[in-house]
């Protein structure tokens, strides 16, 4: 039996120069704060912000749990829709002419343009916010999800050809699995954008939510809740971000280790 | 040598002819081939490069048709044999995500075996293929000798009618080529199974078949038919074996012309 090859995730080699990239704009930021004397409504400090964190800490998590729901459900009606969508417009050229020039162009109008009118049609309930996420990650997955299809070798077809695999199970055994890195790739832009798919939804109109909280703080000039809600919603994207590479490296270790 | 009273044909390539249009230029590809194989002959088509020996394959396979003539491999055209004849390429066309065993099942998968079902019949040819102890290696843990074993496994384990191999070790180093060679010869015996093999390598064609025919330059025809008279075994079938050389060196002056 080979040995097998695992890259391990070390910290000292992924995380370790971020991090002190981060804590010396925090440590300038802080002095900066301290020497230029600014406001708190202006610019507040990052221990201020972890403060505010502290004190606020039911608020913000309330709150988080309102758009995080919002993320979830969205996105993955986004991968659903997205992955259908992808192996619908693969298959079949009628598709591929009629709906895939259509879902470019929706990509053209602004979301926000068109969040109020869901408001009208749909209502002010967390269902606006699912399809406005939905919308605004749906794209990304389909996208790529489509180059993955289309990027399986020729050679494996061949065999499979020969075989004698009917269409479905060229798609069902290669196409589709051969897809699946573009697939993450494409999950990975989604699930970054959800969040902002979320935020703007709250914009437009909600009664909870991080988004609503910072509308509701900026004009209060409460700066500070506006930054502890960017913090949760920034450690909401990155952990979501982080747990769909976990994934996606315990099922694509295929992919890094073949040269085709 | 074939017992002359079991013989019995298999595959009957009828006169075809084929062509292919380049920008409104008409190439032609295939002149005149007609040849009869027997059930259990290994036969090879040995010839220079772009003489179009992958489209004759490709027509045998049932992936191109020919522009006239036709395959006949039992009793039925060859177009509707997709899937009963077995094909290796040149690239194994292993799928990166399975490891071994289940590439090896892929013929036996698309032919509607349950993967328990595929895996018992394939666990005991490992040995055989020299894969034993690497059903769980994934393709590019092992060497390109063995992957071109698991796909060869992989055609054959599904039983088809034929097996086609096109230069099935063209992409190997010539150490591994050579053993592999010898391997194959060996399995082929005990396998008795219909192979009809390419290549532009005359010496692997004397090596492993029974029957060679020479295909001339594009558009390709056959200049010459050889019964390959040695003893299936590496003693006989070597360069060293001076009548081995002697008919290599006929059969590249063939080519040559």
């Amino acid at each position: 039996m080979p040995k097998r090859i695992y890259k391990k995730y070390k910290f000292k080699n992924n995380l370790l120069l971020p991090t002190i990239i981060i804590i010396s704009i925090l440590i300038i930021w802080q002095s900066l704060t301290i020497i230029l004397n600014l406001p708190k409504w202006l610019l507040p400090a990052p221990s201020a912000i972890l403060i505010e964190i502290y004190t606020n800490f039911p608020l913000l998590i309330t709150h988080s749990l309102v758009t995080i729901q919002e993320v979830l459900f969205g996105f993955l009606l986004a991968l659903g829709l997205g992955i259908a969508l992808a192996i619908s417009i693969d298959t079949s050229q009628i598709v591929e002419k009629t709906i895939y020039p259509l879902i470019i162009t929706s990509q053209t109008i602004p979301i926000i343009a068109i969040t109020p009118l869901l408001l009208v049609w749909v209502g002010y309930g967390i269902f606006t916010k699912i399809i406005v996420v939905a919308l605004i990650s749906f794209f990304p997955i389909v996208v790529n999800m489509i180059d993955g299809l289309r990027s399986t070798d020729n050679s494996i077809e061949k065999v499979a050809l020969t075989l004698g695999a009917t269409k479905l199970q060229i798609l069902r055994l290669i196409r589709i699995p051969s897809s699946i890195p573009y697939l993450f790739s494409g999950m990975k832009i989604g699930i970054s954008v959800s969040v902002i798919g979320a935020v703007i939804g709250e914009w437009v109109g909600a009664s909870s939510g991080l988004g609503y909280l910072m509308l509701q703080a900026a004009p209060r000039f409460q700066t500070t809740l506006v930054f502890a809600s960017i913090v949760f919603l920034s450690i909401m994207g990155l952990s979501l971000f982080a747990f769909i590479q976990i994934i996606e490296y315990r099922f694509t270790k295929w992919n890094r280790f073949s040269s085709n | 040598m074939i017992d002359i009273l079991h013989v019995k044909p298999i595959i009957s390539i009828q006169h075809i002819k084929k062509a292919f249009s380049v920008k409104n230029h008409r190439f032609e590809v295939i002149k005149n081939i007609n040849v009869t194989i027997n059930q259990g002959e290994f036969v090879s088509f040995v010839g220079p490069s772009g003489c179009g020996k992958t489209t004759l394959l490709n027509i045998i396979a049932g992936l191109e048709s020919p522009d006239s003539g036709s395959v006949i491999i039992s009793t039925k055209p060859s177009t509707e044999m997709l899937g009963k004849v077995g094909y290796m390429h040149q690239k194994d066309g292993l799928l990166p995500w399975r490891n071994v065993l289940d590439n090896a099942i892929l013929g036996l998968e698309i032919n509607g075996f349950k993967r328990p079902e595929a895996h018992a019949l394939v666990r005991p040819l490992l040995k055989q293929f020299g894969l034993e102890g690497f059903e769980e290696a994934m393709p590019w843990e092992i060497s390109g000798g063995m992957r071109q074993r698991v796909a060869l496994l992989r055609t054959v384990s599904y039983k088809p009618e034929v097996v086609l191999l096109d230069e099935p070790f063209g992409a190997l180093d010539a150490l591994t080529r050579e053993d592999l060679q010898f391997w194959l010869l060996q399995i082929s015996q005990e396998l008795n199974q219909t192979v009809i093999m390419i290549t532009h390598d005359i010496e692997e064609a004397l090596i492993l078949s029974d029957q060679v025919f020479v295909l001339s330059h594009r558009p390709s025809f056959i200049i010459k038919n050889i019964t390959v008279p040695f003893k299936k075994n590496k003693n006989e079938r070597n360069t060293t074996n001076i009548e081995f050389a002697n008919l290599k060196a006929e059969l590249s002056h063939a080519i040559r012309q």
